[in-house]
């Protein structure tokens, strides 16, 4: 690089930027020491018809059985994938159901666990029958004794008066 | 704007939600000549560019998963940035490279007319810098070449170009700023060079 080509180099990116209407730092400072530089201004010079000539470069222009091969290519491919669009739909009926199948599901295990348990009620008077033939007997067996005791005192009885 | 605003970015979501043939058509449309276009700037041949912009579109349907980072925009470029650069590393691509120097005139491509309120003079030199600055475009490093063309031509943002090129802004602004350094060399040896009617006398 020449001394001169260095010097318009100076600016660097910057000039670059400015050239290309790009935001750049300390803009009124650069702009400033181009008015003063004729060196910069001569590198602005050049940047800006190199700009403009890349600009005017032709862009290139797409084939003609562009599109129609792209879409032989896509219908290629889903040819050798079919199930690729129902594993898709799949996913998204899946997706939608699956959460309130679940919600459901919890909902019946919670309701079969918290029933309340199931028992045979005795109606109320067996028990106290129960409890009274219980009574009888036991009244009973009370009779019982006093009757032996009642014996005994016969016997007494008439050992006395004998 | 940001990525979720973007209505290409939502376009695709979409599309890899649903698999729609006509939303993915959508995207193919708009993008299509981008997509070319950013391709030619890494594979001289054209036809080959377009065989590797539908390999990005191939990519594009059958993506699984899309989560946006960035625009769509950016991202599809970058997408056809990585495939670009997968076909430049193949061996048959080395050959290709040709130094300034070496670029002999028969070689340059067409060049592209002029303004048509010039002069004759002035039309013959504009084609003539036109058609230099095409070749010299062409033997710049492809990152300069990839990052000055997506500032010029696609108008994007530094920021966004750095996204492409999975670079920091800093160093697009330094692409950019070597490959038009590059190219303005190349305009003054055109301007030093006698024109053919200053030759011929």
């Amino acid at each position: 690089m020449t001394s001169s080509e260095s010097q318009h180099e100076h600016l660097g990116p910057a000039l670059t930027a400015l050239a290309m209407g790009e935001p750049v730092e300390n803009e009124a400072e650069l702009r400033a020491h181009l008015a003063g530089c004729p060196s910069c201004q001569a590198a602005l010079q050049d940047t800006l018809q190199v700009l403009e000539a890349t600009d005017a470069l032709p862009s290139h222009a797409l084939s003609a059985d562009f599109d129609r091969s792209m879409f032989a290519k896509l219908d290629a491919i889903d040819a050798k994938a079919p199930s690729a669009r129902a594993s898709a739909m799949w996913t998204r009926l899946r997706a939608w159901w699956w959460a309130p199948a679940i919600g459901f599901a919890t909902a019946a295990l919670a309701l079969w666990f918290l029933r309340p348990p199931s028992t045979t009620v005795a109606p109320p008077q067996a028990a106290v029958l129960e409890l009274a033939q219980d009574l009888e007997l036991y009244e009973n067996l009370e009779v019982l004794e006093h009757l032996d005791v009642l014996e005994d005192l016969e016997l007494i009885d008439q050992a006395v008066e004998g | 704007m940001q990525p979720e605003q973007d209505e290409d970015a939502l376009l695709m979501a979409r599309f890899v939600e649903t698999r729609s043939r006509s939303l993915f058509g959508q995207l193919f449309q708009r993008y299509k000549v981008l997509v070319v276009q950013h391709a030619t700037r890494f594979v001289k041949n054209p036809a080959r560019a377009e065989e590797l912009a539908q390999d990005v579109f191939v990519r594009v349907y059958t993506t699984k998963r899309y989560e946006p980072q960035t625009k769509f925009k950016t991202w599809l470029l970058r997408v056809t940035t990585n495939v670009c650069l997968n076909e430049l590393r193949r061996p048959e691509h080395k050959v290709d490279v040709l130094s300034l120097a070496d670029e002999p005139a028969q070689k340059r491509p067409i060049d592209p007319p002029a303004p048509a309120s010039a002069s004759p003079q002035a039309r013959l030199e504009h084609q003539e810098l036109s058609g230099r600055l095409q070749s010299a475009l062409m033997v710049l490093p492809d990152n300069q070449r990839a990052a000055f063309l997506m500032a010029r031509q696609d108008n994007l943002s530094h920021e966004e170009i750095a996204g492409v090129l999975s670079t920091s802004i800093s160093a697009v602004k330094s692409l950019i700023h070597r490959a038009v350094t590059a190219l303005r060399k190349e305009a003054k040896r055109v301007n030093q060079e006698p024109s053919p009617q200053e030759a011929m006398l």
